[in-house]
């Protein structure tokens, strides 16, 4: 319905526009353009069900077109365009045009106006509107259900600090506890990691930290795979594909590993791996787990492409 | 849409856009009404369709036209200049013409190939989008008590679904009401459909039988609705508690902005000052909360269901999806058991054939460990 508003607004304006170049103010030629445009079919292949909201925006949109700023001979076109819209819509019974309060001066000031400028056809057509009861009297057009979302966060923020009870407001407290401790958190792992990887002197500590945590587990997972290759493979559905991923990078991450190893002794191969195997207690668990095979992604671009072409 | 005025308006009759498009200043209900009344001629919002040689006869006198000038006129300004396709063709509106040159067609023309390409089903919220409608739309004036007066007002009210759904947090509304100004807001209240006033509360495994004699609505019956800074209690009922007035009391004590309270049931529609388009609030059994906008305030017109006795109008309602029993698949769950051994997963839920056979034996002994609780579908308004 938001894709179609802008085009009946582009298609009202293509008409209005052809109509202000004739400099006339007369419905015949209003009525040539809009029969040479074929415009009463814009209500054609409209779903039953969605009849009567497209009248509704129809109209809506070609009302805007009768008030000011617009020029004179600019709002006797949308006062045609809005009679000759209600008069060839199709929802049964017609869909009316929502006139607001605040308009209604304006709409008397263009009546005196055509009045006086002796534009008959333009007062008949406003008089037989009203006469036809085309208008339902509102307090103001536009709103449907729209832009609730932001409204509803300021609503709702002011209502729940409101409603809130003394005891309950604890409620916003925690909150704030969440975040200090959140960050507080953060900082402490963040720190811990600068500690585990100070043996880390080559290029790996120019990279980000998040890389140098997933070179770690790249090795970790690059042991584990090298066990699972001595046994017989059993494979997840979820491995399947990235198998190749990680086939790619274990030539990256070997290289890394090779740069590792030549530093500082750590814990043996095999017990590391055994390590992380009793922490998870299954290996497909371990490798499946979703953080580090994304982790694993972010090494090598190469794998990133070949993940893609998987995918495509 | 029209910009709003810089000026503020003195008159609180008139509703003025705060946000464009989004909504309005304060207004109250029963000036806005009567500011249109002042500026119409009550032939414009009778519900009397007017005699058409009349009009023109009048129009014709007051703007000094001659007959035949009158004739000229009217063939001039006829719908018939507007007819895009000759008079004999039958034209089917289903369909998009081919060529469209209107941008509008080519978008729909675009989008509907795109639809048939994706065999999309139809959904059931399009299958009854018009039920509601069809059933009162252009139904005939009712003469008598029975009718709207004219020159009532109408609102549209949105009723939407507890903030707990995330769901349907920000598009949905779960029920779309019209209502007349001189309806009191205990009416609204009343017609508001939550499944959160027919849950039970408690275990029932002993005495599955009783279980229905215990509703929430009949317990709690406290509610309240907050307008532009001020509570209205539900007091009918001498079980109604001012469920409002710690929220008062909490914020004279907090710097917020005085809120004052009233009653429901002595405020109708015409009293209230409301903003088109904002949020309010509708509070019941304590802690269910529903956010309500006022979409639209109009005089009623001639096309409206005219009969008193249909309003509050249920003009749309979201449609759920049941959770149906994990038995049968067919009937919609009427229990939810936990720690069930004869269940297959934890929770479970059973309609109600299916959870007296598998739990009780044929003299309703319970059988076996289980916790039962009785299950109110989310769709059993639908």
């Amino acid at each position: 319905m938001d894709a179609s508003h802008k085009h009946v607004k582009a298609d009202c304006e293509a008409l209005l526009a052809r109509f202000q170049q004739t400099q006339s103010v007369r419905f015949e030629v209003f009525a040539n353009i809009w029969r040479e445009m074929k415009f009463s079919q814009i209500f054609r292949g409209v779903v039953k069900h969605e009849k009567r909201a497209f009248c509704h925006l129809v109209l809506n949109t070609a009302y805007c077109y009768f008030l000011p700023p617009f020029s004179f001979q600019i709002r006797v076109g949308g006062l045609y365009l809005l009679y000759s819209l209600y008069y060839t819509q199709t929802a049964s019974p017609s869909e009316q045009i929502h006139l607001a309060l605040k308009d209604w001066e304006e709409v008397k000031k263009f009546e005196n106006n055509a009045i006086d400028a002796q534009h008959m056809d333009a007062v008949y057509i406003l008089r037989h509107l009203m006469f036809c009861k085309a208008f339902r009297f509102t307090a103001m057009p536009t709103l449907e259900m729209s832009n609730v979302s932001d409204l509803y966060e300021n609503m709702k923020a002011s209502v729940l600090s409101q409603m809130t009870t003394p005891g309950d407001s604890s409620f916003n407290l925690i909150r704030k506890d969440l975040v200090s401790q959140l960050s507080g958190t953060v900082q402490e792992f963040y720190n811990w990691q600068r500690e585990k990887e100070t043996f880390d002197e080559n290029e790996n500590s120019q990279e980000d930290t998040s890389q140098k945590v997933c070179s770690n587990r790249a090795e970790l997972l690059a042991s584990i795979k090298s066990k699972a290759f001595g046994e017989a493979p059993e494979t997840l559905k979820s491995r399947r594909h990235r198998r190749v991923e990680m086939n790619s990078t274990t030539e990256a991450s070997a290289a890394l590993l090779n740069q590792g190893y030549t530093r500082i002794l750590k814990q043996s191969l095999r017990k590391r791996t055994r390590d992380a195997l009793l922490l998870s207690g299954d290996v497909q668990m371990e490798s499946a787990s979703h953080t580090r095979i994304s982790l694993l992604a972010t090494l090598d671009s190469a794998s990133k492409k070949i993940l893609k072409e998987e995918r495509s | 849409m029209a910009e709003s005025k810089q000026t503020p308006d003195a008159n609180t009759g008139i509703p003025e856009y705060e946000y464009i498009d989004v909504n309005t200043k304060p207004f109250h209900v029963g000036s806005f009404r009567d500011e249109w009344l002042a500026r119409l001629r009550p032939e414009d919002f009778s519900f009397q369709q007017e005699d058409e040689e009349t009009f023109e006869a009048n129009f014709a006198a007051e703007m000094g036209l001659g007959a035949d000038t009158m004739a000229e006129l009217k063939s001039a300004c006829s719908i018939d200049s507007l007819r895009c396709h000759p008079e004999d063709e039958q034209l089917s509106m289903d369909d998009v013409p081919s060529n469209p040159r209107l941008k509008t067609l080519i978008q729909r023309k675009r989008k509907q190939e795109r639809a048939s390409s994706h065999n999309i089903h139809k959904n059931r919220h399009d299958f009854y989008a018009d039920e509601l409608e069809r059933l009162t739309i252009g139904r005939p004036p009712e003469m008598g008590a029975d009718r709207i007066p004219k020159g009532e007002v109408l609102l549209t009210i949105n009723i939407y679904h507890p903030a707990v759904y995330e769901k349907f947090n920000f598009t949905r509304p779960c029920m779309t009401l019209l209502m007349t100004g001189s309806h009191t807001l205990t009416e609204l209240r009343d017609a508001i459909c939550c499944i959160s006033d027919l849950q039970v509360c408690g275990e029932f495994s002993k005495t599955p039988d009783v279980a229905p004699d215990f509703i929430s609505k009949d317990h709690f019956k406290s509610a309240f609705f907050f307008f532009e800074g001020v509570f209205y209690n539900d007091m009918r009922f001498p079980e109604c508690q001012d469920i409002s007035i710690t929220t008062v009391e909490w914020a004279k004590a907090h710097n917020f902005p005085q809120y004052s309270q009233a009653k429901m049931e002595d405020t109708r529609f015409v009293d209230l000052k409301v903003k088109v388009g904002f949020p309010y609030l509708y509070c019941h059994q304590g802690e269910c909360e529903h956010i309500i906008i006022i979409t639209d305030v109009r005089l009623f017109h001639k096309t409206d269901c005219l009969d008193k006795n249909l309003y509050p109008l249920l003009t749309h309602k979201h449609r759920s999806l049941t959770q149906k029993c994990a038995v049968c698949h067919v009937f919609i769950a009427r229990w939810y058991t936990t720690n069930d051994q004869f269940a297959p997963s934890d929770p479970c839920l059973f309609c109600d054939q299916c959870f007296r056979i598998l739990h009780y034996d044929t003299e309703g002994n319970k059988l076996g460990q289980f916790f039962a609780f009785p299950y109110t579908d989310r769709g059993a308004f639908n």
